[in-house]
This record gives C-alpha cells, sequence and structure tokens, in this order.
C-alpha cells in the first residue's frame, strides 16, 4: 500500500473516531498502532505480509512511549500542575483574592479587576487556563454575585481571566508546543509574559469601560474603609509573591531551569501550607491525587500523539503537504491569515491540547518554510487556543465558569458576557501578530 | 470537550490494586519534588547529596503517567471532543462508550506488548544506566508495563460492564 493512501485512510479514521466521541488519546494511540502495524506490514508493491510488521510497530511503539513517559524536562508538567493544586488547597488564592478585593473593590468594576488580576497573579503559579478559571471562580463568581453584580461582568470577567493561564509561564501549552517544536522551554516561558500582561491590562480596562457605562452592572459595594486591615490581607499575599518570585524570577534570572523552579515551588508550596497551618498530610495527598489524575489525562494524549507524529512522518504527509502549499504559491501573510482562521475555527470545537497535538506537526513545518520564528508562533498559537477556550459552542471556560454560579446563570449569560472580552482579545492577537517584538523581546533580554 | 452536558455513563470506582497504583504514583509525584529541589538545593552548597537525580527523575515520572492510567480510566476521565454527540441518548452513548474502549484496547494493547518485549529484553541483558546508582534498565519497563497492563484489563472491563449496560437498555430496564 502507498504510504499517502496509508495516511489519508488513518487520518479519515482519526476524524471519524474523533466526532464519535472516543477520547482523543486513544483515537490517536489506536490509529497510530494500527497506522504503523500496516506500514511495515504493507510495503508499496508488494503483498500484505503481517509477520514483517509486528516487531518494527512494536518496537517504535514501545521506545517513542517509554523516551517520552521516561523524559526529565517534561516532569515540569507533573510538578506545575502539582503546585495549582496545593496552592489552591493552601487557600493561597482565595488570600491573593480577598487582598486584591479589599484594594481594588471602590475603582469603577473592582471585584472584577480583583478577579482578573488574581487570575493572572494565580497564572503564575499554575500553568493550566481551565484549572486558573476553576479555582478563581469558585471564589470570585459567587462574590460579585452578592455584591450585585451583573452575572455577564461576574462570569464573563473570570472566564476570560482563567484564559490567562495558558499565556503567562508557566504554560503547559507551552511546553507541550516545545515538545513538538523542539523549541526552549524558558523562551517560550519568557515569550508569553509580555503578550499575557498585555491581555490582563486589556481585560482590565474592558472591565473599567463596562462599569463606567453601565454603573449598575458593577455597583460599588458598601465595604467599611478597612484601615490597617488592609495592610494585613496584602501581608497574607506573601507565599503566592514568593512563588511568582521562584518561578519566573528564577527562570528569568538563570538560576533555575523551568523543571527545577517547578519542583522547588512545589516544594515551597507544602512548606508554606504546613507552616501556617492551611495543609495536613490528608489535604496535600488530595491535591497529589488530583495531580496525578490530570498529569495522566493530558500525558496520555501527548504520548498517543507522538506515535501518530511517528506514522505520519513514516508516511511523509506533511512534507507533501509542505509541497502542495508551497506550489501554489500562497504569499506568508496569506498562509499565517490561513493558519489563524483554522485554529479560531478549530478552538471554537476541540480542546487545546488536542488542536496542538493534531496540527503541530503539519502547521511547523510550513511556517518554518517561510522563515517565520517559531517562538513568536507560539506565542500566536497559545494565544488563538486562549480565544478558542471562550468561544462558542465549546469553550471550556464558560462552562467551568457555568459550574461555579448558580442555576439562573446560564451558558449563554455567560457567552455574552465573554463577548466584550473577546474583542480586547482579539487586539491583542493582532498586536502580537504584527509586532512579533511584543513576544521575542524579553527571551531576547534574559540571561 | 470534556464531559459536561447531558447524561453519561457513570464512572466506576477503580479497583483496589487500581487505587493502590495510582497512591504509588501520588508518592512518585511527591518523591520527584523532593528529589529535584534536595539536588538543586545541595549543589548550591556544593554537597551534591542526591546522585543521578536526573535518572532518578525519570524512572520517578514513569510511575507518575503509566500508574494511574487504570484509575482514570474507571473515572472515565479521559478527554474527548463531545460537541458533534451531545443529543445522543444514553443507549447510543453507550454505544459510543464500547467504540471507544474498543480504541482504547487496541492502543493499551500495544502499549502492553511493546513494553513486555522491552522488559523482557532488559531483564536478559542486565543493562543500566551510566551514574552512580547503576540503575537497571529493567526498573522503568516494569512501572511502564504494570501501568499498561492495568490500563489494558480496565478498559477491557469498561468495555465488559458497557455491553451488559447496553444489554439492559435494550431489554427496556435503566440502566
Amino acid at each position: 500500500m502507498e504510504p499517502l493512501q496509508l495516511a489519508a485512510v488513518v487520518f479519515a479514521a482519526a476524524l471519524v473516531l474523533l466526532a464519535l466521541r472516543v477520547p482523543i488519546a486513544y483515537t490517536l494511540g489506536g490509529v497510530a498502532s494500527v497506522g504503523l502495524f500496516l506500514f511495515f506490514s504493507w510495503r508499496p508493491g508488494g503483498d500484505f505480509e503481517p509477520e514483517h510488521g509486528v516487531i518494527p510497530a512494536l518496537s517504535l511503539i514501545g521506545s517513542t512511549s517509554f523516551e517520552f513517559v521516561h523524559n526529565y524536562p517534561l516532569s515540569m508538567i507533573p510538578l506545575f500542575i502539582g503546585l495549582g493544586h496545593v496552592a489552591y488547597h493552601a487557600r493561597i488564592t482565595t488570600d491573593l483574592y480577598y487582598a486584591l478585593r479589599v484594594w481594588l473593590a471602590r475603582l469603577p468594576g473592582g471585584l472584577a479587576i480583583s478577579s482578573v488580576v488574581g487570575c493572572g497573579v494565580f497564572s503564575a503559579i499554575t500553568g493550566s487556563s481551565v484549572a486558573c478559571a476553576a479555582a478563581m471562580g469558585r471564589i470570585a463568581v459567587p462574590e460579585m454575585l452578592r455584591f450585585g453584580y451583573d452575572p455577564k461582568l461576574a462570569t464573563g470577567a473570570v472566564a476570560s481571566g482563567g484564559t490567562l493561564g495558558s499565556l503567562i509561564p508557566p504554560s503547559l501549552l507551552f511546553v507541550i508546543y516545545a515538545i513538538f517544536t523542539e523549541q526552549s522551554v524558558k523562551d517560550l516561558f519568557l515569550a508569553g509574559i509580555l503578550p499575557g500582561l498585555l491581555s490582563l491590562s486589556g481585560y482590565v480596562i474592558t472591565i473599567t469601560v463596562w462599569a463606567r457605562l453601565r454603573p449598575t452592572a458593577a455597583p460599588v459595594p458598601e465595604i467599611a474603609d478597612l484601615g490597617k486591615e488592609r495592610l494585613l490581607v496584602l501581608g497574607r499575599t506573601w507565599p503566592a509573591m514568593m512563588l511568582l518570585v521562584v518561578v519566573i524570577g528564577g527562570i528569568y534570572m538563570g538560576i533555575f531551569t523551568p523543571t527545577e523552579a517547578a519542583a522547588v515551588s512545589l516544594f515551597l508550596a507544602v512548606l508554606i501550607g504546613f507552616a501556617r497551618g492551611r495543609l495536613n498530610p490528608g489535604v496535600v495527598w488530595t491535591a497529589l491525587v488530583e495531580t496525578t489524575r490530570q498529569t495522566t489525562s493530558i500525558f496520555l494524549i501527548a504520548l498517543a500523539a507522538k506515535l501518530f507524529v511517528s506514522f505520519s512522518s513514516l508516511t511523509r504527509i506533511a512534507p507533501q503537504l509542505l509541497d502542495w502549499v508551497q506550489g501554489t504559491g500562497a504569499s506568508m501573510v496569506l498562509v499565517m491569515a490561513m493558519i489563524v482562521v483554522f485554529y479560531l475555527l478549530l478552538g471554537m470545537f476541540l480542546d487545546s491540547i488536542g488542536i496542538l497535538v493534531l496540527t503541530l506537526p503539519f502547521v511547523v513545518p510550513l511556517v518554518e518554510s517561510y522563515g517565520l520564528d517559531l517562538i513568536w508562533f507560539g506565542v500566536v498559537v497559545i494565544k488563538l487556543l486562549e480565544i478558542g477556550l471562550i468561544t462558542p459552542p465549546v469553550g471550556l471556560n464558560v462552562f467551568v465558569i457555568k459550574l461555579a454560579s448558580p442555576p439562573s446563570v446560564t451558558v449563554e449569560i455567560i457567552f455574552a458576557g465573554v463577548a466584550w472580552f473577546l474583542i480586547l482579545d482579539v487586539l491583542v492577537l493582532a498586536l502580537v501578530l504584527l509586532v512579533p517584538a511584543v513576544s521575542l523581546t524579553i527571551p531576547g533580554a534574559a540571561w | 470537550m470534556g464531559k459536561i452536558n447531558g447524561p453519561e455513563p457513570a464512572p466506576r470506582r477503580a479497583s483496589q490494586p487500581e487505587r493502590m497504583l495510582s497512591a504509588l504514583a501520588v508518592l512518585a509525584v511527591g518523591l520527584l519534588s523532593v528529589v529535584v529541589t534536595l539536588s538543586v538545593v545541595t549543589r548550591w552548597l556544593g554537597w551534591g547529596l542526591i546522585p543521578d537525580s536526573v535518572l532518578l527523575a525519570r524512572e520517578l515520572m514513569v510511575a507518575t503517567i503509566m500508574l494511574p492510567l487504570a484509575v482514570v480510566t474507571a473515572g472515565r476521565e479521559h478527554i474527548s471532543v463531545t460537541v458533534f454527540t451531545t443529543k445522543a441518548g444514553h443507549r447510543t452513548r453507550l454505544v459510543l462508550e464500547v467504540i471507544g474502549h474498543g480504541v482504547g484496547l487496541v492502543f493499551a494493547g500495544g502499549l502492553l506488548l511493546a513494553g513486555w518485549r522491552f522488559l523482557a529484553d532488559a531483564v536478559v541483558t542486565g543493562e543500566y544506566y551510566d551514574g552512580d546508582l547503576y540503575i537497571p534498565f529493567w526498573i522503568g519497563w516494569a512501572v511502564f508495563v504494570f501501568g499498561a497492563a492495568a490500563f489494558f484489563l480496565r478498559l477491557a472491563a469498561m468495555l465488559v460492564i458497557d455491553l451488559q449496560a447496553l444489554v439492559v437498555h435494550r431489554g427496556g430496564k435503566s440502566s
């Protein structure tokens, strides 16, 4: 069988299985395993000889899978996931939100601003947008609704703020992008900082404008002047600040590798939690159980995708597609515009990790062939995936916030709230696309 | 993405051995943090207290990822694309689950067979990683095979459970 024919059949099978709700990991791993077996058993122009296919297919499956899980740099993924869970259980997130609330409550839309700034700081501790939205949503949404905020503003702010988890380092999506493109995790992390801060500032501006145009949407709460308590609550945020310094400062200054920063910050978070009486062995155990389950789900998808990529490489489908695109004479601007539309469309329906692992093997050679910077492209892709997290019909962050909201707050209300923030997201995306320095300045200046 | 809307086939409680494997993964991730942190701290102090810390971390990663596979599978926690099937009824969802387990078995079977071959090879050759601790290859492969085997068995059990539910559902009873 011709490799390209085989690749076409396997890809079609994968798309059908994905549509049939077969888990992404099973789909990619299953079709890749069968594809590898057929590739080695059915050589072009030859007969089907299964006895020749089993051993090479198993060898490739075994070595690819084991190398992927037996990997030191990737250990930052469970460690950063663990950090997010431990920080939540140690109520580091809660302290952060309440401190911001006390300081910012009197601003127009102050509670919503506290929520997105809290998301921004928590993003620098955890690496997942969904974890960020879930942690902040549980605390901030009920609080804003209690103070009479418009549900659209309350939920839209946190759903959008949660997306910062993927852009502000550490970011699991950046790590996965780094694996599949062989780029530096450190450079990607640093490249995400400025676009992340731009997004955060944009969200704050959006909330301020919203609150000024419709003051009833964000009533200023009747909170007495707290005087000394302002300093007290600020003091309680030191664990979050310390972790932020360890993670971002340590990586930027070259003191730690990202993996070491993840391990040290997790270790520190546990120590701080115990020292403050917020954690006990049972709670740490619960946090680590959540960590291992989430890690396993993510890794199984990535591992299966690795097998899928190995199969694709053997069939040489990516170079063929590349030749075809280049043969059309499409300009770089047109190709990038098509890539942006492609990711926006996929983001409406698919999960971020799924999109990354499915598309990168094909998109990255194309981007490279036009001489574009893969660190910059990584930031563009992650920003696009962030937008996908809050666009209908499958905006995962929106559903996460729905779970933290009372029944009267429907998914439609949350999507309506998110629409305001999407305008800003598109502006930031345009800035990142048109001005690569927004992404590349900090990695260029790091030690 | 994820399983958020509508009735879903219920997650299953993992068996005792599966929960034990998951508990080992929890210990592994805790140890991972301790090993890397101690390695960093002692490197600063110039002691080098943890030999082969990178190799140890790699071995712990295998346990962290592979051992909870069965528990995650029992809980139906694997991410899938649900947008095209949200309107599907309970029976259709059971059929889709069965298809999913079948595809998963192909994947898990490949991992298990491949892992077994490499494990057998590692045991026969007795090879080990270069370093102070002479960590043998077979340890990581054995953990890999344990995880893959538990994953395979759990998928087979889920297949039987969902097929039974499908039969019951066809008989007009609620499952």
